[in-house]
């Protein structure tokens, strides 16, 4: 029973939407449109050292839209990639400020390092799914808050760099990230290229191998993939390890190549921006990088934003909202006869 | 022992009545939601909405109660959308509830910017009422939670409607086939979780303290998701769970204030004793709980 058809009626809803985001942003209505769009390209592409920031930020956000999506394939939901870029983060901070490596090899060190404590993170989540049957939404999400608050005090105790600020000191120089582009004070550096190179294997790995149709056929339909002798948890487990090994690479990024010191505010929410960035790609990880772009032109394009058109940083959020639930419903709202089934469908094992 | 009794005493009790309250109210509204089967992550968002249409209710007219019926109002509004967007748009009820979390998060913040001036903090406002009890205070919104929690145990188990709300959730199309208007049923159950919701914010922004800071929820809407997993999905076990989960959120304050002193336990460790005994809490579950059946389903057809 649907009071109205909503699908007869979807044009009065756009507008609807429309009319309500225009009221929520009323107040800062003078010179919009016009004043927005340039700001944000202004912002983000203006400079040499912007498009070097923006760049940067795409590789970050792809990796973290990566950690996202590659547990979702198999209809689990990692909303963890904010803790686990913090363990990346740190892992790779004590690789590269306590051991001395020849040039060659301390950043490659150090990343590998990261990569496996964003695993090793994930891994937590993993075990109590799989074994004990907790929701990994809620532990992953409870991780987040336990890996950012260990960090603070990681950086306010044992690894401070004795200054009044709460940072760790410098990572070596042989540990930082080789420079490709430099934009002072920005410089785009390989992490970016490696952000790219691992969506390419990633989307290969989805769609050319065993395991990612294992993995997929495991989010697509469970029964199925019981019936074909494919391991769920498996699945499962292996693709939550290989998504917090990238949101690792995340915060090594952050940490190796632009930061340089690990400090308890090094993600201002990154991990969930994956969220966003993975859905926008429509769980294709060829697409992430694109999406990755648009929105790290947002973070990048903050301040422009703020200062040019007077809109508040945190508008940011409301952008995301609308468009995860935008692309979520365009199964509904496309006409029912070119209709086709969801790829992953909503079918959560709670607990049992 | 001093040290135990510093920690342990009636301000801990009152404490855990007071943190447990959010997390009761919100959690109830899950038990609700989710047993009409629909997944209900957005209290995490509805909360936030709610605190901060408490505190702008109040700011505006000077009276704590019209910011309490702002804060449902905001509930029932973010709940009217994760009702549509899961219900009718056929989006996942998990990502429809992450999106809302997100939005709220966003709107709360630019909002404040545009209506109070501020960022970060919101300026002080009026606050509920609380009532005496020992020789504390024992908040309005307290009691409204336990009452809620006894009078959803006697809905859901006592009545028709609460029998057609539970056969709703396990399986539709069979409430379907004995004339449950099962849209109607998942619509009302999802819009009194956005109520519960928003009532929890309330108690967050003023009840317990008399302003709204950004982000101000951080993660109880998640561990209230927790409770009611862990309490079984029924309100009585749910009411235990979220006294637990108070507790240590009290616990974890009270430390903050004692045991840096005493034991040298830095602050940030003591703030993360709730994170730590959810994910005890779920890792622990002794037997598995087992929820609604026909959870996370898109209904179909006519209801």
């Amino acid at each position: 029973m649907l009071p109205v058809d909503l699908r007869r009626h979807r044009w009065w809803i756009l507008l609807a939407a429309v009319v309500a985001g225009l009221v929520l942003l009323g107040p800062r209505l003078s010179g919009f449109g016009g004043g927005v769009a340039t700001a944000w390209a202004h912002g983000a592409f203006g400079s040499a050292s912007s498009v070097a920031l923006t760049l940067e930020l795409a590789g970050v956000l792809t990796l973290v839209g990566l950690a996202f999506l590659l547990p979702f394939q198999g209809g689990l939901f990692n909303i963890g990639a904010e803790g686990q870029l913090y363990a990346g983060g740190l892992a790779a901070v004590l690789v590269g400020v306590y051991t001395s490596l020849p040039a060659g090899l301390h950043f490659g060190a150090a990343l590998c390092a990261a990569a496996l404590a964003g695993a090793g993170w994930a891994a937590l989540a993993g075990a109590l799914k799989c074994w004990r049957g907790a929701h990994e939404v809620v532990t992953t999400i409870m991780l987040n808050y336990i890996a950012v608050g260990m960090s603070r005090y990681l950086v306010d105790g044992p690894l401070n760099a004795g200054t009044y600020a709460a940072q760790t000191q410098p990572v070596a120089v042989t540990a930082q990230l080789p420079v490709l582009w430099s934009a002072p004070p920005m410089a785009v550096d390989a992490g970016v290229v490696l952000a790219g190179v691992l969506a390419v294997l990633v989307a290969l790995g989805l769609r050319r191998t065993v395991w990612g149709y294992e993995l997929r056929v495991v989010g697509g339909n469970p029964r199925a993939a019981t019936e074909a002798g494919i391991s769920q948890g498996r699945a499962w487990f292996v693709s939550l390890l290989l998504g917090g090994a990238m949101a690792g690479l995340a915060g090594a990024e952050l940490v190796l190549g632009m930061e340089r010191v690990f400090t308890a505010t090094l993600s201002p929410g990154f991990g969930y921006d994956g969220i966003a960035v993975a859905l926008l790609a429509g769980g294709e990880a060829w697409a992430v990088p694109l999406s990755a772009l648009l929105f790290a032109s947002l973070r990048s394009a903050d301040k422009a934003l703020q200062l040019e058109a007077g809109l508040s940083p945190r508008v940011i959020y409301v952008v995301q909202a609308v468009l995860i639930l935008a692309v979520a419903a365009r199964a509904a709202w496309r006409p029912h006869w070119r209709r086709s089934r969801p790829i992953v469908r909503a079918e959560v094992p709670w607990g049992s | 022992m001093g040290l135990l009794r510093d920690i342990l005493n009636l301000h801990l009790v009152l404490g855990t009545l007071s943190k447990a309250t959010p997390l009761l109210l919100a959690a109830l509204g899950g038990v609700w939601s989710e047993r009409a089967g629909v997944i209900n992550f957005a209290l995490e968002g509805m909360m936030l909405t709610g605190a901060f249409a408490a505190v702008w209710g109040s700011y505006v007219t000077g009276s704590p109660w019209v910011g309490v019926g702002c804060a449902v109002v905001a509930g029932l509004a973010l709940a009217a959308v994760h009702g549509l967007a899961s219900l009718h748009l056929r989006v996942n009820q998990i990502v429809s509830a992450m999106a809302l979390n997100i939005l709220a998060l966003g709107a709360t913040g630019s909002l404040m910017e545009c209506v109070f001036g501020t960022v970060g903090t919101s300026p002080s406002v009026a606050k509920l009422p609380s009532l005496p009890l020992a020789e504390g205070r024992v908040g309005v919104l307290s009691i409204v939670a336990v009452v809620a929690a006894i009078g959803s145990g006697l809905l859901l188990y006592r009545t028709r409607w609460g029998l057609a709300v539970r056969a709703v959730g396990e399986d539709p199309t069979a409430a379907l086939t004995v004339g449950a208007r099962v849209f109607r049923l998942k619509w009302a159950c999802v819009l009194a979780s956005g109520v519960l919701a928003g009532l929890a914010g309330a108690h967050i922004s003023t009840g317990d303290l008399s302003q709204f800071l950004e982000g101000m929820t951080g993660g109880r809407g998640y561990i209230a998701v927790a409770a009611v997993i862990f309490g079984r999905w029924r309100p009585g076990g749910v009411m235990l769970a979220c006294f637990l989960f108070g507790l240590a959120d009290a616990l974890g304050e009270n430390l903050q204030g004692v045991g840096i002193a005493r034991w040298h336990i830095s602050p940030e460790w003591a703030l993360m004793v709730p994170f730590l005994v959810t994910v005890a809490a779920l890792a622990g579950l002794v037997g598995r709980s087992v929820a609604p059946r026909g959870l996370g389903e898109t209904p179909s057809g006519e209801g």
